[in-house]
């Protein structure tokens, strides 16, 4: 059921019968996948899998799309000022988000509209619609942004949007109760269309009208499509009334949509491939950490703790049992979350120029500096370390290792 | 006599009264406020009747970063 072939079916369809109606297409939100890594930031496929529905966006028209909390870590980073340089034409979607409760930090990215307003002629006289969108304030915003309580959001918009519009509808990625809190709080919406149904069991909500506002429930994950009729009466007053289609096989499927689906899905699956066949072609060139002295790579400045057990035998038995040299371990299991920046913190010697046979897990050499030299010629003022705090700061970040001490930390690893 | 034409008129005036009102309820409430196009319904019916409307908005939402059917 759902999908946005059959989506595209209908609304064609809509066109071919009903053209003279003006139409326009919207999401509530929760758009895009928050599948995270192990740190919590979006693995490469999700992130392939995310700017395929942002593309779809652009080429099957949605009009206006809210930003959820769930969709705002993968928006966030197209919003980047920095992602944007460079780029002569940015995702046009991007100028159609909304979101009234989701603030940016403005040095570092693109705002968020808090409401957008199209216009279209119905009946050959112009209708003004203004879309604002609230999200939910759970989970928490990615860095650089901060939620608002949606209703204080709301009521802080709504009188705004009122006056440039004809029709107030707010967008919503919210709980019912929440629903019905805005509606109840604040006047001046006509139509509250609410997303985050969670499961199956509310594949259908049915409508609800508190005061003057309709408050529509978005099925659950796109299985029917919502369609609100507003009907303008002689005073210019508007009423509306909700349709939901079931959007199933008998839909049938528009083909450049499906066609578009079979894309991104294609896409995804290479992500997962690629990220997968770099880890295997890193793990096949990397040298273990039990191996020592010089690789056939001559280039390399690096020799692995192996070579420093000669002379400092303590110090590497400590190292051996600690958790350092256990760091390329976690990354095996998740092939498919693997991309070259990980080995910033999980292999010695990534951020030296030249080095083509790195070493795996976190080594002598990746607080010390390379040893090849010293291994060579042994001498004193070797890998002395001027900032302890620095040193570990460089990986042990808030995202990585929440709660990470530097000083209870070297106690653990201290030799 | 008189008695009697006067229940009738008081008759025909109610029944007038009660046509009015009906008739003036179904006229401010023509359609239904929700209406669910389901399986059973051929596709090039779906999108139903011109019925006056001014404006549609079609709404999607929670596709969880998935363009494909679901379920």
């Amino acid at each position: 059921m759902g999908g946005l072939a059959r989506r595209v079916s209908y609304t064609n369809l809509f066109k071919e019968k009903l053209g003279h109606i003006p139409s326009l297409v919207v999401d509530s939100g929760y758009f895009l996948t928050d599948e995270r890594n192990a740190h919590g930031g979006l693995r490469p496929d999700v992130s392939t899998k995310n700017d395929w529905i942002l593309k779809a966006f652009d080429q099957f028209t949605i009009d206006v799309a809210n930003v959820s909390s769930r969709d705002l870590r993968h928006v966030s980073l197209r919003l980047a000022k920095s992602d944007q340089t460079g780029k002569s034409q940015p995702l046009p979607i991007l100028g159609r988000l909304v979101s009234a409760n989701a603030v940016a930090d403005a040095s570092e990215f693109a705002a968020l509209h808090p409401f957008i307003v199209r216009e279209v002629a119905a009946d050959q006289k112009p209708v003004r619609v203004a879309f604002i969108g609230l999200t939910e304030t759970d989970p928490p915003p990615p860095p650089g942004w901060r939620f608002i309580d949606p209703v204080e959001a709301a009521q802080r918009v709504v009188p705004e949007a009122r006056k440039q519009s004809d029709i107030v509808v707010v967008l919503a990625h919210v709980k019912a109760d929440m629903a019905r809190r805005i509606a109840q709080a604040v006047p001046g919406i006509d139509a509250l269309i609410a997303g985050n149904s969670t499961s199956n069991d509310a594949v259908f909500t049915p409508p609800e009208t508190l005061g003057q506002t309709l408050i529509a429930y978005t099925p659950y994950e796109t299985r029917m499509l919502g369609e609100l009729r507003f009907y303008r009466d002689q005073a210019g007053r508007f009423t509306s009334r909700a349709r939901f289609i079931t959007l199933d096989d008998e839909m049938g499927d528009a083909p450049a949509a499906l066609e578009m689906a079979n894309a991104a899905d294609a896409a995804e699956t290479r992500a997962r491939e690629d990220s997968k066949t770099s880890l295997e072609d890193w793990l096949a060139r990397s040298r273990q950490r039990n191996v020592g002295g010089r690789s056939s790579d001559q280039q390399s400045p690096f020799v692995g703790s192996a070579a420093c057990a000669a002379c400092h035998s303590v110090q590497y038995i400590r190292w051996s049992n600690g958790p350092h040299s256990r760091a390329t371990d976690p990354l095996p299991p998740r092939p498919f979350e693997f991309e070259a920046s990980c080995l910033q913190c999980h292999a010695t010697g990534l951020k030296q120029a030249g080095v083509t046979t790195p070493l795996q897990a976190i080594q002598c050499e990746q607080c010390h500096g390379p040893g090849a030299d010293h291994a060579m010629s042994p001498a004193k003022g070797y890998g002395r370390i001027a900032n302890l705090q620095v040193m570990c700061a460089s990986c042990h970040t808030s995202a990585t290792s929440p709660g990470f001490d530097a000083r209870s930390a070297w106690l653990k690893i201290k030799h | 006599m008189q008695a009697r034409n006067r229940q009738k008129v008081v008759k025909i005036v109610l029944s007038l009264i009660v046509v009015a009102l009906a008739t003036a309820t179904l006229a401010q409430q023509p359609r239904r406020r929700v209406e669910i196009i389901g399986i059973s319904v051929p596709a090039q019916e779906r999108a139903g009747a011109d019925d006056g409307a001014a404006l549609a908005i079609h709404f999607t939402g929670d596709m969880h970063g998935s363009l494909q059917p679901c379920g």
